[in-house]
């Protein structure tokens, strides 16, 4: 059971998590272009850890992948960075689920 | 579902029967100092929850000008941080005596465990593993704020003790004062009355009791007089006072 004030929290946390992710994965893709592997470890460390925070594994998993390789100067190719930005609208979608699905239940319950 | 970490979060306050606040150190000043957005919404939640106020900081920088104008008992302090990173702002306040008693707990992914030992060794209180886990952050918040409350309650219970003795020591300075100076002239008139001469046996014998009387209780006026000046001393002389 949740308080009153969690679909506001998680909404929250999905607005902090898209400014954290946006910026990010923008410049884990430029980085990917340019070669440039300790630009695309840092982005790929940083999203990993936001993923994580949120309980996002596969995309928590994904970004160690990518981190590990770019620590070892391989880049990793379009399919990895593909796979990370999916698995990154899937966390959102969820997450927007959470908040909406909340949110109905507080209307359903307040009308009781 | 996979979002259990956020599930956490949101957990209702009714939550706190299974881990009660800690009474006497709600309501204390945390800063929370990180670079992701993320973790900062959700530390701010958590310290919230537990009853304290919450400040937080996207690096470094902005983190030691808060320090400069506020007052904090606790800093959450994510290791790497554009702009300033964690290490600088742990020696930064470990060098400085106005903060170095504020205890620092430092927040690092599972893979930084290198990192967390070298913060430690330069006097960070304790670490938070990223993804955070609820009851391991409020049992680390809360002892964290409790040894902080305690380590403030021996400060100010040592700076009354140093209050008390002074005032002992000006007490004692104004009762050896105010009794020598009387006690002086009273023995200078006794021994004034015994240079005179002309006096019966049993006369003598009373002025010569009331001397040595005098001379006692002189004498012992005069310890106590010692004694005050060789406690300041001792306390001038240790860092202590």
């Amino acid at each position: 059971m949740r308080d009153d004030g969690a679909p506001e929290i998680i909404a929250d946390l999905l607005n902090a998590f898209k400014a954290d992710c946006l910026p990010l994965l923008k410049s884990m893709s430029q980085a990917a272009k340019a070669n440039d592997a300790a630009t695309l470890r840092k982005a790929a460390h940083g999203l990993k850890g936001a993923a994580a925070n949120l309980g996002g594994r596969a995309m928590a998993d994904l970004c160690f992948n990518v981190e590990q390789q770019a620590r070892n100067g391989v880049v990793s190719d379009v399919t990895e960075m593909g796979q990370i930005e999916r698995a990154f609208e899937q966390l959102c979608h969820e997450l927007e689920v959470e908040i909406t699905g909340d949110a109905m239940q507080q209307i359903a319950s307040g009308r009781e | 579902m996979s979002t259990q970490q956020f599930q956490n979060v949101a957990l209702s306050d009714g939550n706190s029967t299974a881990l009660p606040k800690a009474q006497s150190s709600s309501g204390r000043q945390v800063l929370i100092v990180d670079d992701m957005s993320t973790t900062r919404v959700m530390l701010s939640r958590y310290v919230r929850q537990l009853g304290h106020q919450d400040t937080t900081a996207s690096n470094g920088r902005e983190a030691l000008e808060l320090l400069t104008s506020q007052k904090f008992d606790l800093i959450l302090l994510d290791v790497m941080m554009p702009e300033m990173d964690g290490y600088t702002v742990l020696e930064t306040m470990k060098s400085d005596a106005e903060f170095r008693d504020i205890p620092v707990v430092m927040i690092s992914g599972v893979d930084e465990i290198e990192s967390v030992v070298r913060c430690i060794e330069r006097g960070a209180e304790d670490y938070l593993p990223k993804p955070f886990n609820a009851t391991l952050l409020r049992a680390r918040i809360s002892a964290c704020l409790e040894k902080k409350r305690l380590w403030d309650e021996l400060g100010e219970n040592y700076r009354r003790l140093q209050e008390l003795e002074r005032l002992r020591d000006s007490l004692t300075d104004m009762i050896v004062h105010d009794l020598r100076t009387p006690l002086a002239s009273f023995i200078t008139g006794l021994q004034t009355m015994e240079s005179l001469g002309a006096l019966s046996d049993l006369q003598r014998e009373c002025l010569s009791l009331s001397l040595d009387g005098g001379q006692t209780l002189l004498s012992m006026i005069m310890i106590c007089s010692i004694s005050a000046a060789w406690n300041k001393a001792q306390c001038l002389s240790s860092t202590r006072c």
